[in-house]
């Protein structure tokens, strides 16, 4: 163990999982320190939830380990609040029930169980709702409770796996807001999304996955100043040509260029000669061009650049 | 936090599935209605039809010779008989005829004249029936009793001429009295009808469709525990359960005991309903919960068997169904064995339910418990284990990280 994982929550050295053929995750490393809110930012099928199943112990790595304070994921199990990616619940319970049983398994009862429930589901904003079958609630509200779970163990360390997916704007924020509240009291947290606005508005620190490896980390600011080689030029083409991302690709100023649906995003060194550059080429080989954007660099350019792909849903 | 003990949890999980249970009204319809419905169908239609086979039947002597009055009067001791039906005496054929026809006896002997002369000449003969088709049971009855004493007088004839030929074939000296004394000698007790079909008075039947009703609602209720491990795998809940610390062993074992439980509790509801509407009873209730809990433990395991092997709910469901059903057929749930032929009865035996009927078959009929439900308690047991190992390792596989 390095200096820098010494006293970390969670340290995932070298996590490989496969497939069959294909590798879920591949050598990934990272850790997280008492009190940080660590994201893992990517795109759908990155292997965001094997890593995070492999945390909590529910999935045997193929290769390497994971250190929950310094203990083994097998030993750890109980002591990590585990939040998964779909609602898993009793829907013929109640909010309060589901809570009763699971805290039951981490050696709640009596008083104690009771109160923890109660503060629980405060914090969740599900204490009217308590005695509510959960068949009848809403997306939001099950997503509450399935992160109310997750908290009864009092965990050092939460673990969320894109609790947002599937929700409305508002029931969204909802669940933001809570998890706001508890990093707030310092709960360290490994949240997966592949939401950049909620990266960027929930963590302290991002590793970018995709393909199953890490292929960035640092905080938001570090990401988007050392991430981008330089700016985002954003170019709306009236068709697609071929020849147009090969000649852009050319250009002494432009870095990268990637064809998104009716638009060609380029990573560019020099704005004002790319932009030119682009222009003239377009003029020449008789794509129109509709519109034009310029962009600082912030995390969706920064994961643009590094992927070659758009985060969106 | 600490998390809580092995056994703490298992109280929680099977708590949970009790109460979760509870919640799921088909569940519920299944655990304790469909026993209910099974036990008081095969009660009640089966006790109608055994009641058919009561009443009073009459004996008509036209005869009135020594053999027809020795014939009537082994009818009418036969202490299994008298257990079933009431006799009487009636003159004329005549009156039995319009006593049969309104109702008044279930059907009558008729002992035609001349009878003793015919046999005691070695002659066939042969007594009649009078019998309704509105009572068809009883003509079977009166049958079987009419061939039974048939039956019995060849033998005496054959006796018979077997002691007058040891003494010269002559019958010269030999006046009919003489013959009859002769006949009332050789005279074995009066056969007369097949047991299965009075056996044991009115709870024959009900005693052995209780306990084959009983294991067709195990066959319903047993698979839904494993296939709500099924279930909760697939929506996280099990994921949530190992993450919370709860060992494998742990979470199959509660789930065992949760499948086992409901299992048992239908399978003694099916028993008590059935002997409380038809007074059928299996004798020692000890031996009836060992076969019972021997039963659903062997159910369990073949249950648990498929569906952690197909483990696709759906399809775990159907084929549950079609493996118990046949299971049902051949173990001879649907047709009681007596009265199988010998390679199906060979056949039920190579089925668990088919020797926990055969146990329940032997309870209660005075065998020595341990003689009656011993057998069938080591092959239910053998079925356990070799359906259990198998599905614990493959369950174990659908909740291990
Ligand atoms: N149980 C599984 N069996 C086979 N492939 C899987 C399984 N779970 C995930 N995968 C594959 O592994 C990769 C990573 O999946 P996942 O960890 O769910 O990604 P993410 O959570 O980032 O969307 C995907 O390609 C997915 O198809
Ligand atoms: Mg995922």
């Amino acid at each position: 163990m390095s200096d820098s994982t010494a006293g970390a929550v969670l340290v995932c050295d070298r996590l490989t999982k496969r497939y069959g053929d294909r590798l879920a995750v591949d050598g990934l490393s990272f850790a997280i320190r008492p009190g940080e809110r660590y994201g893992l930012l990517g795109p759908n099928g990155a292997g965001k939830t094997t890593t995070i199943s492999m945390v909590c112990g529910v999935l045997r790595p193929d290769d390497g380990t994971v250190l929950v304070d310094g203990q083994p994921a097998a030993e750890a199990r109980g002591t990590i609040g585990y939040v998964p990616q779909d609602v898993a619940v009793f829907p013929d319970l109640t909010a309060r029930e589901n809570l009763a049983f699971f805290g039951r398994l981490l050696g709640l009862r009596g008083t104690a169980l009771r109160r923890r429930t109660d503060e629980v589901l405060e914090t969740v904003e599900l204490a009217d709702r308590a005695t509510d079958f959960v068949v009848k609630f809403s997306g939001g509200l099950q997503r509450r409770l399935n992160i109310a779970i997750g908290l009864l163990a009092q965990p050092r360390l939460l673990v969320l796996d894109e609790p947002t997916v599937g929700l409305d704007p508002q029931a969204r924020n909802g669940i933001l807001e809570a998890i706001e509240r508890l990093a707030a009291e310092g709960v360290a947290t490994l949240y997966t999304t592949h939401h950049i606005d909620e990266a960027a508005r929930l963590c302290t620190r991002l590793g970018i996955v995709d393909h199953g490896r890490l292929i960035a980390e640092g905080s938001p600011a570090e990401l988007v100043a050392g991430g981008g080689s330089g700016q985002r030029l954003r170019v709306a083409v009236g068709h697609h040509s071929d020849a147009l991302v090969d000649g852009c690709r050319a250009l002494p100023a432009v870095v990268d260029v990637v064809a998104v649906d009716g638009h060609l995003d380029l990573t560019v060194d020099e704005a004002p000669a790319a932009t030119a550059g682009v222009l003239a080429l377009a003029e020449r080989l008789g794509v129109p061009v509709t519109d034009l954007e310029l962009r600082r660099p912030d995390l969706e350019t920064v994961f643009l650049g590094l992927t070659g792909r758009a985060l969106r849903d | 936090m600490v998390r809580a003990s092995p056994p703490a949890q298992l109280v929680a999980l099977v708590g949970n599935d009790v109460r979760h249970r509870f919640r799921d009204r088909p569940t519920l319809v299944a655990a304790a209605l469909a026993p209910i419905v099974l036990a008081l169908i095969a009660s009640f239609s089966l006790s109608r039809l055994t009641r058919s086979f009561e009443g009073t039947y009459a004996i008509v002597d036209l005869d009135g010779g020594v053999v027809g009055e020795q014939l009537a009067a082994g009818i009418e001791g036969d202490a299994r008989l008298a257990d079933a039906i009431d006799l009487e005496r009636i003159d004329t054929e005549a009156e039995a005829r319009e006593a049969v026809d309104d109702g008044r006896i279930a059907a009558a002997l008729v002992i035609p004249a001349g009878f003793s002369g015919t046999i005691l000449q070695g002659q066939p003969a042969a007594i009649t029936v009078v019998e309704s088709p509105r009572h068809a049971p009883a003509a079977v009855v009166a049958g079987a009793i009419a061939e039974g004493a048939m039956a019995s007088i060849r033998s005496d004839q054959l006796a018979v001429s077997t002691a007058l030929n040891v003494e010269g074939g002559d019958l010269g000296g030999l006046g009919v009295g003489d013959l009859a004394v002769r006949v009332a000698e050789v005279a074995a007790p009066i056969a007369v009808v097949d047991v299965d079909l009075l056996d044991a008075g009115g709870a024959g039947p009900a005693r052995f469709y209780g306990p084959s009703m009983a294991i067709v609602a195990l066959l319903v209720v047993v698979q839904l525990g494993a296939r709500s491990l099924l279930e909760e795998r697939r929506t996280g809940v099990v994921a949530r359960e190992v993450a919370a610390g709860v060992r494998p062993s742990v979470l199959l074992g509660a789930k065992a005991l949760f499948a086992g439980g409901l299992g048992l509790a239908s399978v003694l509801l099916t028993l008590a309903t059935v002997a409380l509407a038809s007074g059928a009873s299996w004798g020692s209730p000890v031996g009836v919960l060992v076969l019972s809990t021997a039963t659903v433990a062997a159910f369990t395991a073949v249950a648990t068997l498929i569906t952690a092997a197909v483990r696709v709910e759906e399809s775990a469901s159907s084929i549950g169904l079609v493996v118990g059903l046949l299971l049902a057929l051949v173990g001879g749930n649907f047709v009681p064995l007596t009265q199988a032929p010998g390679f199906l009865r060979s056949l039920s035996l190579a089925t668990p339910n088919g020797w926990a009927l055969r146990g329940f078959g032997q309870l209660g009929t005075g065998t020595p418990l341990l003689e009656a439900v011993g057998p069938s308690l080591l092959a239910l047991l053998a079925f356990t284990v070799v359906a259990g190992l198998p599905a614990w390792a493959l369950s174990r596989r659908l909740v291990t990280p």
